[in-house]
Formats: structure tokens, C-alpha cells, sequence
């Protein structure tokens, strides 16, 4: 049988009231609703949370506002209504709400697409990382051993290899062929980048968890499976991975912004997604020149990455610090350490004889 | 100068075209000063972003500011320029170490140089008289193989160059000293750009070595790859240091000069050897320069300090958007910044054997469709230079009189320039592609499977991006999408230097002359022999054999050719041969149409408020050096 691994049931229990009043009937939180409970209290992560969600909003609807509320493609140039005699675009007005680009185009709409892109790495690229991670950690924690010693091994190699390096080598030899590298499959693009990115992120994922595998399989709970037959794959599928959903949960909503940046990163050094493609880290690159004098083109795209970044960072420490409130940050706990120190000053009854005790407590 | 491949987009080269010299509302040109005003002193600060790399070795650089530095000051050679603008003759050739321009043969395969006596190489060999064996010389280590000379390919056409090359003679035969001050060349076949190629620093005098007489490279035998420390200098400046060289010892334990400090600093000082009365060419009022080197440094930073009168001007002639922005807005600046029209073109070449692109049609209503006036815009605007109609920069189609031959050519006019982008011009556009083989239904737009994601090679660099997408759009106005990949420079040319890749359509590209002739450009590029398996520079294969184009994989096998109208010109001098080029160019441009030249681009340079005299030197394309002075001597 398989079973979760978290804290005791705490049901919500009414103080006992005078004497001989029954206490109320007991109702038990299942650990989801306790870790609900708690994300919800941390209003900075419920904020990143509402960011992120507009932000899907605006990415998904991207075409519809470019067709019908600023009416400029994002590819659409206006060179010559939108830049100036020496090339440099002109800033934000009433057509143009973030002003133009170098190449006359509305910056508006192409931050919007460049969500789309951010969003787009935030799910394949992560997912793959995920994937692997998953697969090789757990592997490497359940049967130890030699398995462990490869896997471990070859996680140190490729959390060593220069990775920028590597993708832009990788994108160099891959996309000079009309056709890309290994007959199609591999094409310069948003695929691409994804399949650097996590490839080369997984042994993060990989670690956490083969630490987290290797303890659970010391567990009663695992010996009691396996006194009952269940076969390894069972086990791992039905006992270990259930417990390693929150840390994945955790890790993936932290991992989120580094591939986000690492890809406006890819962008910015022009070896990743295909021009074509509005992405922020372009964007960033392509306002690098002249941020001097066109404040808008660098301002908008890093504002928006900015935001992003910080958005699922805090939405992962809050999913982290509701998950289990001993890792809380400190902020935190100090908040919920203050609160409860004004509640017990407000509710204390001074006797007499404790004035020098409090004044010494208080 | 450069022959000299820019893949990166133009942007930071803006400049008003030049009209007329002197006189001029401050920014034009050259704006010689009277000689009694300018005194002579002071030491010019330049600042640079990078160093030279090819090894400040005359037999190999080929870049702006090592010519400029040669020219100027470290090299005299037997025929040299005077460092003004095209205007004032900056383009034609005057004699430096030879007495007079040289006779030539009836049949024009032998030329004759007389060379000036009594002039003395810089210390430590003040003693040794510059003749006609040191042109030799030079020329000899031009041949060397373990040099690897840049400009060796055009000095084959002097008999026995690529016999001597090729270990099958000790000596170039073609080449005659009968006494120390005459150099007899014979050649091959009839060149009237021999006089140039002896202008070229590779030519300029290399000395013997007074310790080992029989040394054939003289000073420089046992420094194949590293000669640049090691120069002696003939013109009115040398290197910091050059007196300490010591040729006495074995090669490496000989001390390198001083004043060349590598990605830090150059110093050069007056060299006392330099005789100013044999010299008509260079005034040299300052008495030294120094380069301050700020590897990766960015140029605008640069620039500021030159505004800021700390240095006094910057190498390089970019300049920031912003920065121009200043000089236009602050009326104090306007007599600072110089323009003038360079000899630097960017262009769009489509490989003849790769469809689409074998059809010309189709590659006409490309011209037609390419909006130029966009390109510019993007590009940093008019100042940055002017629209191009053919091929070959205009300043090098201007004869001897000032007249401008390519004056109004435009074969594929639209209005204002905007191609694709105007409803005239789109309508030329379609009218070409109507009539190309890849338009089935002849509606103006390609519908072939040919004309969808073609392969597109361009620079990644920011300030491409821009042209990039107005390029897309204007080919997708006549049914052509591109499969564009924008990389690194380094790695495009790496791929498009080679024919057997087989990239049909490379953005990014610009040229510019070696010297002061069309020809330059017409032989690397547009002349069929000239292909090579790599380092070719013929991208669009004009002139390729059925031969050459199976052997690199092409299914085409059938390109055009102008090879017969480029050796035409070969032989002519002067004015004849300008028009002849010219005529050549058009042909390049109409009936053959694989290159889309859209600008031909024009130099800026700013200036602190101490220089005096400022002329731009057409040949190297910077500020002269020898002929500016420093206000107050310096002082």
C-alpha cells in the first residue's frame, strides 16, 4: 500500500470552552489543503502567481490584441514613419504604446510575442529537464551501485561542460545544412534551444532527487513493498515517485526562470530562436546599441523578463515554504514570528509579582 | 587596403557625402590650410579598439590601419599617394623612391623604374642607401611561401613570380637590377595596374643585412611570421626602439622593437634618417603619434574622449548613432566631424547555381524588389552613405576630369528608392518575376517550391537584424521566403568562402578596393578563374566552368560569364580603362544581376580641436597623418 510521507493530520481543534462543554467534531485536512492553506497566506507568491497567469493570458492572445487593439503586426516594419534620419527608432506615443524597434516594428506587440517564446522554453525546455532528471535521479538513488557511479559521473561531466559554448557550436554545425543536423531533426529554433537547455540542465533535477531517493528507500514503508513483492519498478512508481512530487514541484517552478534567461541569453548572443521569432533576450541585444538614446527598446523587454524571472521565483518559494514550513524563509517566519509576539504582548495578563519578570521577557 | 571581406552590416558609418573641397560648411572632405598657419610638433593621441592582426608585417597586412601607419610614415615605396581625397588627386599615383612615373614598353610587358639615391634607411642602418635590390627583395619575400603573403596572387604576373613560389627557380626572373637605383619589370601579360601594385607596402624597400650579406631576405631572414617586430623604416616616422634592433645576432636572440606593444601601445617618433627634401608627398608637421589600444574597448567611450579633447581622434571610422547626434545638434562640433565617401560597398549575392537563383529574371526583380532607401535608413540613415545602382563604388569611377561615369545609372529604378515598398516598384518586380520559369501561373509572385525557405546566410550582429527583416519582407512581397540564419561573422565566412557549401543567397557581404581601381573588385569576385575551393570570394560563381561546378556538387552546371569583358580593361591605364570597367559593371549589373549592391558606404571621422589641417587620404581611407599638423605645434 503506498503512502505518503508528510506531516501528521492536524485537524483545526476548538480550545475547550468553561467546563463541560463538548469540544467540536474534528475535521482533518489532508496535507494539499494544509499546503494550500499556507501558499495562499503568502501574498507575494499569490502575486506571482496572478503575473504568470496574465501573462499566459497576454501570450495566448497576442495575435488577437496585434490584429485588433494595436493594429501593427510584429513583424510589420514602419521605417519610415518609426525611426528618425539616422536610423534610430522613435519612442512610445498613442499608436506606439512602448514605441519602435530598430527596424520601425511596435515594441509593444513583440514583447507580447516574446511571452510566447519565454513561455514556450518555461514548458519544453523545463518538461525535458524534468524527464531526464527524473528518470536518471531516481535511477541513480534506487539501485546505487555501479548505476549510481555512471549516472553520478556523467552528471559532474555535463554540469561541467561549458554549456554556452557548446550551444553555440551546436547551433553553428546545425544550422548551416538546409535541413538542420541529424536528417531534420535537429533545427535551429525554438526546439533547439530547448533541447540545449535541457539537456544540460538536467543533472540539477537529477541530484536533488537521487538524494531524496536514497533516503526514502531506507524508509519502513519501502521494506514492508518489498516484503510484499512488489517488483522495483513498482516501487519507484507507486511508493517513491508520489513522495518526490513536491520537491519536483519546487525545483521545476525555480528551474523555470534560469531556462527563461538562458534562453534570452541563447537570444541575445544571436544563437538562439530563428530571427523571425520575437524574443525578449533578442530584443535586449538588438536595443544593446543605442539604449542610450531609445531608453523604450531595452526598458520593455527587461522589464517583462525582469518581472517573469522574479514572478516564478516567487512562486516557487512560496510553493517551497508551504510545502514544508521548516525551510520557510526567513522573512517569512520572522513575519509569523512578529505577529505572534504582538498577539502574545496584547494578550498577556500582567500579575503583580511578573511585572520584573515581563519587563525582563517582554 | 582592404581586400577585405566585412560580413557584419554597415550601421556606424555615417557620412555626409563630401562635394567639394575646401571651403566647405565645415564637414566635407578635406579642408587643406594654408602651410604658413601649421607648425611643425606635438605628438598625435589616437585611441583603437583593437590591434592589427596580421602581424604589422608588410608582406601580409592588408587592413586600413596598418596601410594608413605604412603609407604615411613607416614605408616609402616607389610610387606612393599624396593623402588627400579623390578630389585632389588622392586616388592617382606619384612617384616617392622613383625619380619620375615608369617607362613602359610598346608592348606594355616591360616597365622601367629610376629610383632617387642617396636616401637612408632609419637607424640602426643609417648607413645603408635604399636601391633597387631592396625592391627586390621585398618582392622575393612576397614570393615566399612560408610568408604568406596576402597580395601574392596579384604579383603572378610578373615572369618567373610563381616559378620562385614554387621552389622551381632561386630567383624571380622577371626582375632586373642592372644598377642599385633601376628596377626592370617584365611581365606576362600587358597590366595597366602595374604602377599600382608598386604603391602596395608589400613592395617597399626591405633591407639587406649588413651582418649577413648573403642573407636572401635580409633583415628579415628567420622572422617568416614575425617580421612586424622587426621593421626598419624608409618613411619620415619609424617605431619607437628601431635603433636598438641588433641584426649582429642569431634571430632569436634578437631584440624586438620597442614601440610596437601589441594590443597596448604603438609609439612612433620622427625618423631622423628621412630626407624631407626628396620627399613632395608628406608634409609630416607632428613629430610622433601614439596609438593607445583598449582591446574590446567600445568605440563610443572612445569617441567621447575625443570630444572631450584627451585624445585626438579614434582609428576606426564608425562612429555611434548618439554620438552623431551630438555633432549634428552642437554648433561647436561641426568643424570636428569629416565625411567623405570610402570605397566600402554592401551587398546581397545569390549563388547562380542554386535555384531560384539561376534564373535572371528572377535575380532582376530582386534589384527591382530590394527597398534600398529602408536599407540605409536602418542602416543609420543618408549620412551613412548613398544609395548603390551597380557595383563598383562611384568614387572609383570618377575620372581623371572629376566627371562621375556611373552618373545617373539606375537600371532598376524605383520611386524613391523604396523597391518593393512602393506600388511602382513592386509593379517592376512582378513584372520581372512574371517571366521567370519559377512563376507557373505568371501573376508576378513565385509560386515554385524553389522559392520557399531558400537558405540565407547573414550576420548576427544587432544592428543587421533590421535590414534583415525589411529584406524578408520585400522578398515575400514577390512570393520568395527565406530561411534566414543569422550567425557569427567568423563562422559565416567560413562556410561561404567555400563553393562546395552551396549557400544560395549570403547577406552580410561588403568589399573594398585594394587599390584605387575597379579592378580589384571585378577579379576577386566577378572573374571565373578566380574561384578557389576555399577562401573564394566569387559567392555568386560567375564565370565558373561546367567543370567547377560539378566538381563541387552543383546540378547546375551552367552560369554565366564576363571573364572576356574584365580581361578587356586588364591592359589599359588611365581614363580608357575606367570607362572600360564601367562598362563591365553594367554589364555585371543588367545581364547578369546576381549581386544586389545597396550602398556604397562613407567614412566619418571626428577630431579633437587641436588638429589642423585635416585630409582624408582616399587610398587608406583615414585621416592623413602626414599632412595634419597640431595647432600651436603641440604645444
Amino acid at each position: 500500500m503506498s503512502q505518503l510521507v508528510s506531516e501528521p493530520t492536524t485537524g483545526s481543534v476548538e480550545p475547550a470552552g468553561p467546563a463541560g462543554e463538548i469540544p467540536q467534531q474534528v475535521v482533518g485536512r489532508s496535507p494539499w489543503q494544509i499546503f494550500w492553506g499556507r501558499f495562499r497566506r503568502d501574498r507575494v507568491a499569490v502575486a506571482g502567481v496572478v503575473f504568470i497567469v496574465l501573462l499566459i493570458i497576454l501570450a495566448l492572445a497576442a495575435g488577437w490584441i496585434a490584429k485588433h487593439v494595436a493594429h501593427h503586426g510584429p513583424n510589420q516594419l514602419f521605417i519610415f514613419e518609426m525611426t528618425d534620419e539616422i536610423g534610430l527608432p522613435k519612442g512610445p506615443n498613442a499608436q506606439f504604446w512602448f514605441g519602435a524597434d530598430r527596424a520601425g516594428r511596435d515594441l509593444f506587440v513583440r514583447v507580447l510575442y516574446g511571452a510566447r517564446t519565454s513561455l514556450t522554453i518555461a514548458v519544453f525546455a523545463t518538461g525535458l529537464e524534468i524527464v531526464v532528471g527524473v528518470v536518471l535521479g531516481v535511477a541513480a538513488g534506487f539501485y546505487r551501485g555501479k548505476v549510481d557511479t555512471v549516472i553520478s559521473r556523467v552528471s559532474d561531466i555535463v554540469l561541467s561542460l561549458p554549456v554556452l559554448l557548446l550551444a553555440m557550436g551546436l547551433v553553428s554545425a546545425c544550422g548551416l545544412q538546409a535541413n538542420g543536423c541529424l536528417g531534420g531533426l535537429v533545427q535551429p529554433g525554438l526546439l533547439l534551444v530547448s533541447y540545449v537547455i535541457g539537456l544540460f540542465s538536467w543533472p540539477y533535477i537529477a541530484r536533488i532527487l537521487r538524494g531524496q531517493v536514497m533516503s526514502l528507500r531506507e524508509k519502513e514503508f519501502i521494506e514492508a513493498a518489498r516484503a510484499m513483492g512488489a517488483s522495483n519498478a513498482r516501487i519507484m512508481f507507486r511508493e517513491i515517485l508520489p513522495n518526490l512530487l513536491a520537491p519536483l514541484i519546487v525545483y521545476s517552478t525555480l528551474i523555470i526562470p534560469t531556462n527563461i534567461l538562458f534562453e534570452a541569453s541563447l537570444s541575445f548572443l544571436g544563437i538562439g530562436v530563428p530571427p523571425s521569432t520575437p524574443s525578449w533576450g533578442a530584443q535586449l541585444s538588438e536595443a544593446s546599441g543605442i539604449f542610450d538614446v531609445a531608453w523604450w527598446a531595452m526598458f520593455w523587454p527587461g522589464l517583462f523578463l525582469l518581472l517573469t524571472t522574479m514572478a516564478f521565483n516567487l512562486v516557487g518559494d512560496g510553493l517551497r515554504d508551504a510545502f514544508d514550513p521548516r525551510t520557510a524563509a526567513v522573512s517569512y517566519s520572522r513575519t509569523r514570528e512578529k505577529r505572534e509576539r504582538r498577539a502574545r504582548r496584547r494578550d498577556r495578563v500582567r500579575e503583580p509579582d511578573q511585572i520584573g519578570a515581563s519587563a525582563t521577557t517582554g | 587596403m582592404k581586400r577585405h571581406l566585412t560580413v557584419i552590416a554597415a550601421v556606424a558609418v555615417l557620412t555626409l557625402v563630401a562635394v567639394a573641397c575646401g571651403g566647405n560648411e565645415g564637414g566635407g572632405g578635406t579642408s587643406p590650410t594654408p602651410s604658413q598657419a601649421l607648425q611643425k610638433g606635438g605628438i598625435l593621441q589616437v585611441e583603437s579598439d583593437g590591434d592589427v592582426f596580421l602581424g604589422f608585417d608588410p608582406q601580409t597586412e592588408y587592413y586600413q590601419s596598418s596601410f594608413q601607419i605604412f603609407r604615411c610614415c613607416l614605408l616609402r615605396t616607389l610610387l606612393s599617394y599624396n593623402g588627400l581625397d579623390a578630389q585632389h588627386q588622392g586616388t592617382q599615383l606619384f612617384p616617392d623612391l622613383a625619380t619620375a612615373m615608369p617607362e613602359v614598353s610598346e608592348d606594355q610587358l616591360t616597365w622601367t623604374f629610376h629610383m632617387k639615391q642617396g636616401l637612408y634607411y632609419a637607424p640602426p642602418l643609417q648607413d645603408v642607401e635604399i636601391t633597387s635590390h631592396d625592391i627586390m627583395r621585398a618582392l622575393i619575400r612576397t614570393a615566399t611561401p612560408a610568408v604568406g603573403a596576402s597580395y601574392g596572387f596579384y604579383y603572378s604576373i610578373i615572369e618567373g613570380f610563381d616559378e620562385y613560389s614554387a621552389g622551381k627557380a632561386d630567383t624571380i626572373t622577371g626582375l632586373e637590377t642592372p644598377d642599385d637605383y633601376t628596377l626592370i619589370v617584365h611581365l606576362n601579360e600587358p597590366a595597366g595596374h602595374l604602377p599600382f601594385m608598386f604603391a602596395m607596402p608589400t613592395t617597399a624597400p626591405l633591407p639587406p643585412n649588413p651582418d649577413d650579406p648573403r642573407a636572401v631576405l635580409g633583415i628579415a631572414e628567420g622572422h617568416d611570421t614575425d617580421f612586424g617586430h622587426y621593421l626598419v623604416a624608409s618613411g619620415p616616422y619609424m617605431w619607437e626602439g628601431t635603433e636598438n634592433l641588433d641584426f649582429s645576432l642569431p634571430v632569436k636572440d634578437q631584440p624586438q622593437i620597442t614601440g610596437w606593444q601589441p594590443n597596448k601601445l604603438w609609439t612612433i617618433v620622427r625618423n631622423p634618417s628621412w630626407d624631407p627634401s626628396t620627399d613632395e608627398l608628406r608634409k609630416a608637421y607632428i613629430d610622433g603619434i601614439t596609438v593607445t589600444i583598449t582591446p574590446g574597448g567600445a568605440n563610443q567611450v572612445l569617441e567621447k574622449k575625443v570630444i572631450a579633447n584627451e585624445s585626438d581622434v579614434v582609428m576606426e571610422n564608425g562612429i555611434a548613432p548618439s554620438i552623431l547626434r551630438q555633432f549634428n545638434t552642437d554648433p561647436a562640433l561641426k568643424n570636428r566631424i569629416f565625411i567623405n565617401p570610402g570605397t566600402s560597398n554592401y551587398y546581397y549575392t545569390m549563388n547562380l547555381g542554386m535555384p531560384p537563383f539561376d534564373d535572371l529574371h528572377l535575380r532582376r526583380a530582386i534589384q527591382f524588389a530590394v527597398d534600398k532607401a529602408g536599407l540605409l535608413r536602418v542602416s543609420g540613415g543618408t549620412a551613412t552613405g548613398t544609395i548603390a545602382t551597380h557595383f563598383v563604388n562611384d568614387v572609383l569611377m570618377t575620372l581623371s576630369d572629376g566627371t562621375n561615369v556611373m552618373e545617373g545609372y539606375d537600371p532598376y529604378a524605383t520611386p524613391d528608392d523604396l523597391g518593393a515598398d512602393s506600388p511602382e516598384g513592386l509593379a517592376s518586380a512582378k513584372a520581372e518575376m512574371a517571366q521567370s520559369v519559377y512563376d507557373t501561373d505568371q501573376d508576378g509572385i513565385c509560386d515554385a517550391p524553389e522559392c520557399k525557405d531558400v537558405l540565407t546566410l547573414g550576420s548576427n550582429d544587432p544592428s543587421a537584424a533590421a535590414g534583415h527583416a525589411l529584406l524578408q519582407q520585400n522578398m515575400e512581397a514577390i512570393g520568395i521566403t527565406l530561411d534566414l540564419k543569422e550567425l557569427g561573422g567568423a563562422t559565416i565566412y567560413s562556410k561561404i568562402v567555400a563553393p562546395a557549401n552551396k549557400i544560395p543567397f549570403t547577406l552580410s557581404a561588403g568589399w573594398m578596393m585594394d587599390w584605387p581601381d575597379a579592378y580589384t573588385y571585378m577579379l576577386p569576385i566577378a572573374y571565373g578563374p578566380s574561384i578557389l575551393d576555399n577562401g573564394n570570394s566569387n559567392y555568386s560563381m560567375i564565370g565558373a566552368t561546367p567543370e567547377q561546378m560539378k566538381k563541387y556538387g552543383y546540378s547546375i552546371t551552367d552560369v554565366p560569364s564576363m571573364d572576356d569583358k574584365i580581361q578587356a580593361c586588364v591592359p589599359l591605364t588611365g581614363d580608357e580603362r575606367i570607362n572600360c570597367f564601367a562598362e563591365a559593371d553594367k554589364y555585371l549589373t543588367e545581364d547578369i544581376a546576381s549581386i544586389v549592391t545597396y550602398v556604397f558606404s562613407n567614412t566619418i571621422q571626428i577630431v579633437s580641436e587641436r588638429v589642423q589641417n585635416f585630409t582624408y587620404s582616399a587610398f587608406d581611407q583615414q585621416m592623413a597623418y602626414d599632412q595634419i599638423a597640431l595647432a600651436g605645434g603641440g604645444v
